[in-house]
């Protein structure tokens, strides 16, 4: 006998069902739409053979596995995310039915609420920032001619530091963009940085942060880092933007009294 | 020129890439126990472990870099852990629905 559960991704606030009535989820699976007052569920039906605790458990030890169940974990709460507001929950939460999902969202409807409230009409933006390779080609004097006054005189002589002061010089440029860009946000947090094993970055990364900003356009963001880089310059420093994301990063939710 | 060196173009936001995504999907996002108990400590632990397996991987990516942040992030990580897992184990307190079957 197939024994089913009920995967949860995310609860919307205002989600119309036809919006994601197209999506298949993890496993391949349709998403569906439960609804309870205004808040909605966006959940999937699961096989508790591959989702259950002991096929859990294999399957999340599985890189493979697990890279394509994120990958449509996060698919279906961006999908969702174009249409309404989206609290996104932590990957593999499942119940055993529908009627598991009905009664969170009777039971903690206050703290999706506040959660909703929080994140409405916002957008995540994630910053990256990598070391420099020590020993990158020169500036030819047509880029250097290019640079701000100063910039070239600097990057020549960031070229010649050694390992050492690259990195301190990294990490003063790092402190500076995180502090730059954090004040332009509503909130910010910072990551553990990423191995290049899982990132497939051969780069060395010195930041991984993320930023909460209203609205869904990262100019505002871009724009204090910029002005940042350009008070300094010769931060041995290469920056990425991601997004824009669901606010993963600033769901938090505080535990009930 | 690659990189956005000093932001003096303005680079598109690049494509997600697996730690970008596992970051957020495995230790963010609201937590709350379903009925197939994973606790995120296990997800952790798997996940590092798995990439060990696949990748001799070390466990540092889940570690702040100390030159790069003081210890106050780092407390407020272990804080922000504590408190999850004491609302997981609060709501582990509710008696669990049966399976029924």
């Amino acid at each position: 006998m197939t024994e089913l559960g009920s995967y949860l991704y995310g609860v919307a606030r205002g989600l119309d069902p036809a919006t994601v009535a197209e999506l298949s989820g993890v496993a391949g699976s349709p998403v569906r739409v439960l609804t309870h007052g205004a808040l909605s569920a966006l959940v999937s039906t699961v096989n508790l053979a591959e989702f259950g605790e002991p096929g859990l458990r294999r399957n999340l030890a599985d890189l493979g596995w697990l890279e394509t169940t994120a990958r449509a974990h996060h698919a279906v709460l961006a999908a969702a995310a174009r249409h309404a507001a989206v609290v996104p929950l932590r990957l593999a939460t499942i119940y055993r039915s529908d009627g598991g999902v009905r009664a969170v969202l009777a039971e903690r409807g206050a703290t999706f609420d506040a959660a909703l409230h929080r994140v409405q009409g916002h957008t995540e933006w994630g910053l990256k920032a990598y070391l420099e390779p020590a020993g990158h080609p020169a500036p030819t004097a047509d880029q250097a001619d290019a640079c701000p006054p100063g910039t070239a005189y600097l990057r020549r002589r960031a070229r010649l530091w050694g390992g050492e002061e690259l990195r301190e010089a990294a990490a003063h440029g790092v402190a500076a963009i995180h502090r730059a860009v954090s004040a332009a946000a509503v909130a910010s947090r910072r990551y553990p940085l990423q191995d290049g094993r899982l990132s497939g970055q051969s780069r060395e990364m010195v930041l991984n942060a993320a930023y909460l900003l209203p609205g869904a356009d990262r100019a505002l963001l871009e724009e204090a880092l910029n002005k940042a880089l350009d008070q300094a310059g010769s931060w041995p420093l290469q920056v990425e933007w991601t997004g824009p994301w669901v606010p993963y990063s600033f769901v938090e939710v505080e535990p009930d009294p | 020129m690659t990189g956005g060196l000093h932001g003096y173009h303005r680079p598109p936001a690049s494509q997600a890439n697996l730690a970008d995504i596992l970051e957020r999907v495995l230790d963010k996002g609201v937590v709350i126990a379903g009925d197939i108990r994973i606790n995120l400590f296990d997800i952790e632990r798997l996940l590092v472990a798995s990439v060990d397996r696949a990748r001799e991987m070390g466990i540092d990516w889940w570690v702040h870099d100390p030159t790069l942040s003081s210890g106050q992030p780092n407390l407020r990580e272990e804080n922000r852990r504590l408190r999850r897992r004491l609302d997981e184990l609060e709501v582990g307190r509710v008696p669990e629905r049966e399976a029924g079957e």
